[in-house]
């Protein structure tokens, strides 16, 4: 069995454009460091369905600073990419989510530069509503 | 009487004028108008009249004070020990055409480098005709007696003033301003004097009982001790009540300054509160901006990968229906048996049946014990994203409406700030504040004194009380001491007497009041332009003066500066009716505080009066403007236009004659 491993890593060419979302108002001051820009790099390109392999792999996150709710999400998308019985492989599982990323962070940096300076977190909000409807509408889960 | 004449020797600027009040031939006007700038003597004139009947200059200005009476050319021109006079003579004339001529002259040796010629003695003179005509010549009491009879000293100040008295006289302290007039023109300092002697008797008659019984001169004495505090009580009162009015004065004048200008106090107050409540909201509208934005971030994620959470749910749901979570038996554990074909549960040897059964039982399993652990671990955080997803729109829709709600808060704080800052623009808020800050000094002293008046009026009432028994022990010891009996009965008689004449002073008093308002009224209603705005004015028995609007209010505070200068103008010329002299009345300054469509009223004012009374007023250039000068230079007699020499040491007069 393969080791675990130690730590997520992204595409270097996307740290500049982590750095630069960090600077959105909505990213500001809000005890949002590494680990969760990733997470919601990774949420966004699942979103939009768009996952890029790694070109040249840069180390972001230790994996030890991931919590359960973290590996909820990134075991949810192997999940949904048929990865289920597969889960315990952890590096295949942190490599999907990483592509996600790595697809997700470019798209959600154009979004950001796309709208007003600060009017970011207006868009963003609109965006998950339709998208909390969308999900309603479609019941594809009963629990909702 | 009228004033015909006035000739000036050597008195400050003047070196040698003479002044002729001729009324005029056309209208009978008896009015007579000095322009000049400051420091022309205009109001050395009015100082040159109450040096000449008085022997006092009671309204030398500043810079007068700094100078000799004596002429500066004159004393230029003098020679080291020689001994100048300075004249004024005041030439008037009787309702019987008599010629009464006032003179006083002062003697002055001057010395080269002092400054201050040293006074040589003063004469007082009056030439008057005797009963066959003949001029004779009076000096001392009998030439004071004849000042009397023109202007009786006591009340010279409302003959002979500065305009400002007409400004302030219905402000500052008024109730005694108006019992001083009262009184003053009741004339009776003869019953005051009376007065005094009877109690100053009384008071040796008592002592004298006093010898005959020890309790008697302990009750004078103790009744003396009272009343002595019972002067001190009034005396006191009389301060306050001065003071009062003082502070009630400043009060109202501060309120005039600052009527119809915002309360900038309060306002800054509101403004300073304002600002800090708009901090605090917008404070507290970003953290709460920052907790949904926040929000967003952590439902973002989970309803982005939602699908994914959605569909593993499922899976996991199915596996479970499947028995493969949890795994049945240990995958590993099961291999490691087929490999050894022992069995690590019993110890016993696999037959082919068995390890056949073993290997189908291994291909079933799909999961590892890792895998399935891992699928069971993550059911918990998809249980709690699911019920945490429930509350999304709630949280949204409630930290939306907190920020909105903080945000009408600030805009409803941004518009009154805007509202504050309108008012308070174009304003001196500095000096306005200062006003409000003076106001409410004075407002402090003002009831720390009314609480004082309080207690001294409590003080005087107990005072009194006690002096009545003191009194009344007095009497009866009195009455018991046979030796007693005649000065008893003399100081009944004083006792009597000294009632007698209190009770006259305060009905002369009462009387003189009663004319006086009806004579202020008239007057005032006469001269009014505009009649239908009041309807009344009213002296009260505590001398407080009314004056009732149409409406039926009092608007004394609330007058213009110049209908109070009327006001004033008909009090004083009803005291002088009253007073029954009817002597001519000298204004320095009389417009010198109103504005120019007032001063025009006035103008009108003054020519009116000027028919029936000798009128001389004195102007700076300035105060007479084209609107007092256009009604009044038709009406005038004369106009003395007053100027200083180049070398500012003798005044030059122009008359303009007029009719």
């Amino acid at each position: 069995m393969a080791e675990f491993p130690d730590r997520i890593y992204i595409d270097k060419d996307d740290k500049e454009l982590y750095e630069k979302i960090k600077e959105e108002e909505m990213f500001q001051d809000k005890d949002i460091d590494n680990k969760d820009l990733f997470i919601i790099a990774m949420a966004y390109g699942f979103k939009h369905e768009v996952k890029r392999k790694l070109d040249k792999k840069e180390g972001y996150v230790r994996t030890e600073y991931l919590n359960r709710e973290d590996w909820g999400l990134i075991n949810s998308v192997a999940v949904n990419d048929g990865l289920i019985d597969n889960l315990n492989d952890r590096e295949t599982v942190l490599k999907l989510a990483e592509e996600y990323a790595h697809g997700g962070i470019k798209l959600l940096c154009d979004y950001i530069d796309s709208v007003q300076y600060g009017s970011f977190d207006r868009q963003f909000e609109k965006e998950l509503l339709d998208l909390f409807d969308e999900l309603q509408y479609h019941k594809e889960t009963p629990e909702i | 009487m009228r004033i015909e004449k006035i000739v000036l020797k050597n008195y400050r600027q003047f070196r040698d004028n003479v002044f002729l009040f001729e009324t005029k031939k056309v209208n009978g006007s008896d009015l007579h108008v000095f322009v000049g700038e400051n420091g022309t003597g205009k109001t050395n004139i009015l100082n040159a009249i109450n040096w000449c009947l008085y022997g006092e200059e009671a309204h030398l200005s500043k810079d007068s004070q700094q100078l000799p009476m004596l002429n500066l050319k004159c004393l230029q021109e003098s020679k080291d020990g020689e001994d100048k006079e300075i004249l004024v003579n005041i030439w008037t004339e009787t309702e019987n055409n008599r010629y009464i001529l006032f003179m006083r002259k002062g003697t002055f040796r001057v010395y080269k480098g002092n400054k201050d010629p040293a006074s040589q003695g003063m004469n007082f003179e009056v030439k008057a005709p005797d009963e066959d005509g003949n001029t004779k010549i009076l000096k001392d009491e009998e030439a004071e007696s004849y000042v009397e009879r023109f202007v009786p000293r006591r009340i010279k100040e409302f003959f002979f003033f500065d305009g400002e008295r007409l400004d302030n006289y219905f402000r500052e302290a008024s109730a005694q301003n108006i019992r001083h007039a009262v009184f003053q023109i009741s004339g009776i300092d003869l019953l005051e004097t009376v007065a005094d002697k009877l109690d100053k008797l009384t008071k040796d008659i008592t002592k004298e009982a006093g010898k005959l019984n020890p309790k008697i001169e302990e009750t004078n004495k103790q009744k003396e001790k009272k009343e002595a505090e019972l002067k001190d009580v009034e005396k006191q009162l009389k301060d306050i009540n001065v003071e009062i009015a003082i502070a009630r004065e400043n009060i109202r004048k501060l309120e005039e300054n600052l009527r119809g200008i915002p309360d900038v106090k309060t306002l800054e107050k509101e403004r300073e509160e304002l600002t800090i409540k708009l901090k605090e909201k917008e404070q507290l509208k970003n953290r709460k901006i920052n907790e949904k934005q926040k929000l967003l971030f952590d439902y973002g994620k989970i309803i982005m990968v939602y699908p994914a959470i959605m569909k593993s749910i499922q899976n996991l749901r199915k596996k479970r229906q499947n028995g493969e979570i949890p795994p049945p038996i240990d995958k590993g554990l099961l291999e490691s048996i087929i490999q050894s074909r022992i069995c690590s549960i019993c110890g016993r040897d696999l037959d082919d049946n068995a390890q056949k059964h073993a290997k189908d039982l291994f291909e079933n399993i799909k999961l590892t014990p890792e895998a399935a652990q891992q699928l069971q671990d993550m059911e918990g955080s998809l249980t709690v994203f699911q019920e945490k997803i429930k509350d999304f729109k709630k949280e949204i829709a409630k930290i939306t409406e907190d920020i909105t709600d903080y945000g009408k808060d600030i805009a409803q704080i941004e518009l009154r700030l805007n509202q504050i800052n309108k008012e308070l623009s174009g304003y001196n808020v500095e000096e306005i504040g200062e006003w409000h800050k003076e106001r409410e000094g004075w407002e402090k002293i003002l009831y720390a004194k009314l609480a004082k008046l309080g207690i001294l009026l409590s003080s005087k009432k107990e005072l009194e009380k006690i002096i009545e028994d003191l009194k009344a022990v007095l009497e009866e010891e009195l009455k018991k001491e046979k030796k007693a009996t005649k000065l008893k009965k003399q100081m009944d008689f004083l006792n009597k007497g000294l009632s007698i004449v209190e009770k006259t002073k305060n009905i002369i008093m009462e009387e003189t009041r009663e004319k006086i308002e009806t004579e202020t009224k008239k007057m005032f209603f006469e001269l009014l332009w505009k009649k239908e705005t009041f309807q009344d004015v009213k002296i009260y028995n505590d001398y407080n003066i009314c004056l009732v609007h149409a409406m039926g209010y009092d608007c004394l505070g609330s007058m213009s500066a110049g209908e109070r200068e009327l006001l004033a103008l008909s009090f004083t010329l009803a005291l002088h009716k009253v007073s029954g002299f009817n002597s001519p009345i000298l204004i320095d300054t009389p417009v010198a505080r109103i504005s120019d469509k007032h001063r025009e009223t006035l103008g009108d004012v003054f020519s009116k009066v000027s028919i029936d009374k000798q009128i001389i007023l004195l102007f700076t250039g300035t105060e007479y403007s084209e609107h007092i000068s256009k009604k009044l230079d038709p009406k005038a007699c004369n106009r003395y236009n007053l100027k200083l020499s180049s070398d500012e040491r003798e005044v030059k007069v122009e008359v303009v004659r007029y009719g």
